[in-house]
Order: structure tokens, then sequence, then C-alpha cells
């Protein structure tokens, strides 16, 4: 019965209650390592963190200056580098979301394939980049993708395109760090998929396949409702990873060309640098609160997509 | 028409079977072009790293060094170059970047992450997974929640907390002592130890009067190694290629890690990057994530299949 205990019960109860935790006490030892650090260098932070958001302090010995909602609201209205960062943040969230998703999803349903041969070999190749750091990856993409001697626009002369300028236009910076995350990120997507598919039962599809379903209906009536919570999975740790996008963006462009791929994190970072710690802060929980509200609006639009698709299907 | 049917059945089969072998070879073909992308940035990599700067920026990119591969800049890395070399680099302080010693670091930051990570996530996992306990649903819920904090929520004071009140700039203590005991290897061995371990090997053991300590680490850890495994290999990834937070922690030389200088290096040189030494010290720093991914790379692909990743 593992939900027979509550807090909320008579005196006597409770005493019961109390020794029954002491002789549990080796378990909570057990436990106690994560709710320690989590105490300290999480809630403690936060909640001096939310005080430090309604300060104005540079750090050091100086006294902390009680502004109110201030930096919030210079954050919100008066500074243009932040609504640039918030909006390329959609911007590449908008471009790396379905791509990526749709990417490993189509890859992954080939390696599912019954009779493949060399299946082991491709889904190890596809992983590999997940080894590589965020600096490395920046390293090599910048030679790939520079304009005069890259091998991308190697490739394109070699069919009659002209030099792509890839880091020094806005939209070809945007798309270098889709690229660059995309190589990164996903060989891992593509296992968490191939992982859920061989869980899906095959006999499901071959019930389906009786009563006269496509392909291509079983996939969408089948494969993708059943991969539901791995998608959700997902788009949560792709936005909260865009959130914290910072490195691989930082070395690649250096947020630019005129600040078309600066992030919320390198306005973080530059706010650090710049001893404004009370801004930062402030920043923090607004970029909490942004993860918050992008992910309420995914799953309400994916929940209203499925059940749209569901009475579709009768 | 019983007489008649099969020559049409049987062209239709033919057809059917060449049809097949060209969908297969388009499928293949798709395949194999996917993994020379996913490979080629290493090739790359490599052969940029055998190169002089000079040739790798005269004109496209080329697959094998025209000249031959050289080791001048691995040598200039490690130190071992002949004073000749050294001249020749365009670099005049590279006296100054100790390249072994910021593996080293970084290997020891990795390398004690692990340890402590692995040891006290499995005990909670083993914890939550196999024990019963007043209060137990509500805390493990309380682990689960704090997966969806994001890093930046409490970045700012995290920093101030940690170099300013603890004053471990400079240390390796932010590296080790905040993720000694992590949501997501909680959550991972409390997974991986309810499918694989039968209670009754604990209880029995219970019966014979072993102590808790000793059934999780005579008993639970033996069994979970391939697991534990798995998590090593994770946290050893994800705190082998930290940067960001390294970036604001260190600041003595000695006490670079090697993404750290790679990316000062990177950025220090915008306008002439000196890609030579830059891919090198590349290869160099990915050759250990190689080498563990090589050897555990089928528990690991199997670990991430099954759901390892996912929060």
């Amino acid at each position: 019965m593992p939900d027979a205990y509550s807090p909320l019960k008579p005196a006597p109860q409770r005493k019961a209650l109390l020794r029954e935790m002491w002789k549990h006490r080796i378990d909570y030892l057990f436990i106690a390592p994560f709710f320690i650090v989590f105490a300290v260098f999480g809630i403690y932070p936060m909640l001096w963190g939310l005080r430090l958001s309604l300060s104005r302090w540079p750090g050091g010995q100086k006294p902390m200056e009680w502004v109110g909602l201030n930096n919030y609201l210079s954050l919100l209205t008066n500074d243009p580098l932040m609504g640039k960062a918030f909006a390329n943040t959609l911007i590449l969230l908008a471009w790396i979301l379905p791509t990526g998703l749709a990417f490993a999803l189509v890859v992954a349903v080939i390696l599912n394939a019954r009779r493949l041969v060399g299946r082991g070999v491709f889904r190890t190749i596809y992983f590999l980049p997940f080894v590589t750091s965020g600096v490395v990856v920046a390293i090599v993409f910048s030679q790939f993708l520079d304009k005069n001697y890259g091998w991308v626009n190697l490739l394109l002369g070699k069919v009659g395109i002209a030099p792509v300028p890839w880091l020094t236009s806005a939209i070809g910076a945007q798309i270098s760090v889709t690229l660059l995350l995309h190589w990164m990120g996903s060989g891992t997507n593509i296992l968490i998929f191939l992982g859920a598919l061989q869980a899906i039962d095959r006999e499901v599809y071959e019930a389906a396949e009786i009563d006269g379903a496509s392909n291509v209906q079983s996939f969408f009536r089948i494969t993708v409702p059943m991969l539901r919570p791995v998608l959700l999975f997902m788009i949560i740790t792709a936005t909260i990873g865009l959130i914290n996008l910072y490195v691989q963006v930082k070395l690649l462009t250096g947020g630019g060309p005129q600040n078309n791929t600066y992030t919320l994190f390198m306005r973080m970072m530059d706010l650090i640098a710049g001893n404004r710690f009370g801004e930062g802060a402030a920043l923090g929980f607004l970029m909490g609160v942004i993860v918050l509200i992008i992910t309420f609006i995914q799953l309400r639009l994916l929940s209203n997509w499925w059940t749209v698709e569901g009475k579709l299907k009768k | 028409m019983a007489t008649l049917a099969p020559a049409p059945l049987a062209n239709e089969r033919k057809s059917r079977k060449w049809r097949r072998i060209l969908r297969d070879g388009l499928l293949y073909l798709f395949l194999i072009t996917l993994a020379v992308v996913f490979m080629f940035p290493f090739y790359s990599m490599l052969v940029g790293s055998l190169m002089p700067k000079e040739e790798l920026f005269r004109s496209y990119p080329v697959l094998w060094p025209p000249n031959g591969p050289q080791l001048t800049a691995y040598k200039l890395l490690l130190q071992i170059a002949s004073p000749e070399e050294v001249k020749q680099s365009t670099l005049q302080n590279i006296n100054n970047y100790n390249f072994p010693r910021y593996i080293f670091n970084t290997l020891l930051i990795a390398g004690v992450a692990v340890a402590l990570q692995v040891f006290l996530n499995t005990l909670a996992g083993y914890t939550f997974a196999k024990r019963n306990f007043p209060f137990k649903n509500q805390l493990f819920s309380v682990v689960m929640a704090t997966l969806l904090l994001p890093t930046a929520l409490n970045f700012v004071p995290f920093y101030l907390l940690v170099t300013v009140t603890f004053g471990w700039g400079n240390t390796y203590l932010p590296f080790w002592i905040p993720s000694a005991a992590t949501a997501f290897g909680i959550f991972m061995m409390r997974q991986f130890i309810a499918s694989t371990i039968p209670d009754e090997i604990i209880d029995s053991a219970t019966i014979d009067g072993a102590s808790q300590f000793a059934i999780a680490t005579r008993i639970v850890m033996p069994i979970m190694a391939g697991g534990m495994v798995v998590l090593g290999i994770l946290t050893f990834v994800g705190v082998y290629n930290e940067y960001v937070l390294t970036n604001l922690i260190i600041s003595k030389p000695d006490l670079r890690t090697v993404q750290l200088f790679l990316a000062n290096f990177k950025a220090a040189s915008i306008r002439a990057p000196q890609y030579d030494l830059l891919f090198a010290g590349s290869v160099m720093a990915t050759i250990p994530l190689l080498v563990i991914f090589f050897v555990f790379q089928r528990r690991l692909v199997e670990g991430v299949m099954s759901g390892a990743l996912k929060g």
C-alpha cells in the first residue's frame, strides 16, 4: 500500500507515523543527498534570486538597492536586445521543432523496417555526434559553412549555385544554427523514436492491414498517436534546450549578423558580464515563465490536434 | 481461364520484385548518405588538423592534405614541437598553452562527478524503486518536478552563491557538489532497477539480516552495473563537454578545461582563426569520448532507446 500514508491524521496516528518514519531513517538517508543539494543550490538561490531580481546590485560589498519591478519592466519594455533574443528563440523553435522531429521520425521508421541489414551500424553512426561538445561542433561547422572556403558552398558550387553567405546573412545564420543543432541532436531523437516504435506491437499493424489500411494510413492513425508521449517529451526538452542555447551560437555566429541569432541565454551572460545581477536574476524568472507558456501552448495545440484527428477517424 | 492465369501473375510478381529492389536500393542510399553526413564532420576535423593553416584557407577544402599529413599542430599543442616549428608557427605565445594539463583537468572534473553521481543516484534510485516509506510518492514527485526547471531560472543567483558566498571560484567544487545527486539520474536508475531486480532477491537478503547499505552496494549495484555504466557515460559526456559554467568559474590558466581553452582560442582569433591548432585540439578533446562511446556503444544505444534520456 504505497499510498497509505497521509500527512493529515489525528494525533495518535501521527505518533505512529513518526515512529514509522524513524524506522525508515536509512531510506531517508539514501535519498537525502538530492534534497540537500536541491535545497542549497536550487531553492535557496531561487528565493534569494527573487529578491535580487527586485533590486539593483552591482556585486561586491555594495548594498542592494530596492527597485521594485523596474528590472522586469526595463527588460520587457526598454531593452531592444531582449525583444530580438525572444523573437530569435521563437524563430529557431519554429525552424527546429517541425524539421527535427519529422526528420528523426522518418529515419526511425526506416530503421524500424523488418528486414533491414545493418540497423545496428546505422543507429550507432547517427548517434555518434552525441559525444561532441558545443565548442567543437561550432569550430567544425564554422569551417563547413564558411562562405569562401567551406564544404557546403563547395558542394553547392558543383551544382551551379552561387556561394551562400551562411554565417553573415540573417536567414543563413539561423539556418546554420538549425543545421548544427540537427547534426548534434538528431541521433538521440532517432534512438528515442526507434525505442518507442519497437515498443508498438506489430499485431496492431497487421490488424490494420487486414482491415485494409494503407501504409500511410497506419502511419498517421497508429504510429503517430502511439508516439504521443515521446513527442511531448521531445518538444518540451527541445524548448528547454533552446532557452538554454548559448555556446554553439556564441562561437558560430557570435549572435550576429545584426543580432539575428542572439539568444536569451546570451543576454543573460552579457548581463552577468556587465555586473547587472538584478536584471540577470529577473531575466532568469522571465525565461522560466517563457518556458512554461511555450510548453503550455504546445500541449494545448497538440492535444487539440489529436482530438481533431481522433474525430476525423470516426 | 484457369490455364491463362499463371502468366500475368508471374509477370506481376516479377515487376513487384523489381519495384522492391528499387525501393530498397533508394532506402539504403538514403541511409548511407545520412551516415556520411553524420560522420563527415569528424573526418573533416581530422584532415584539417593535419594541414598547416595556410593550406586550409587557400582554397576550397580538400579530402586529403595535398602535401601529405603533418603533425605540427599536435606537436605544438602537446609542447613537443622543435624550436624550428615553434618559430614557424604564427602563434608567438604557444608555450602559454598547456594542452595536456587541460585534458587532465577535464578528465579529473568529469571523473569525480561521475563517481559521485553514479553512486548517490543509484542509492536513491534503489530506494525509490524498491523501498516503501512514508511520503515516498510525494518526495518522488518533487524529484520529477525539478526536471522541468530550466537552468536559466536561477542561474544568476546560483552563480553568485557558488562564487561569492561559498568562494568556490577557480575550484572544481561547483562541478561536483551541486550536481552530486540529480533528478535525471535518480529517475533513470529507478526505472532500470524497478524493471530488472525482482523483489524476492531483496526480500530474502533482508530476511538474512543484510543491512540496507549492504543490499544496495553488494546486491543491487553489481546487478545494475550495466545501467550504472549508461548513467556514467551520459554524465561523463555532459560534464566533459560543459562550457557555460566553466567559463564563469575558472579564470586561472592552469585550471582551464579543454572546452574552455578551445572556446577562448576560437573567440580570441576571430579574424585569423588558428584552424590547424583548433582542429588538432578538437580531435584530441574528442578522442577520449569516442573511445568510451565505441567501447560501450551497444549498451549506450540500448540504454537511450529504452528511455534512459526520457525524463
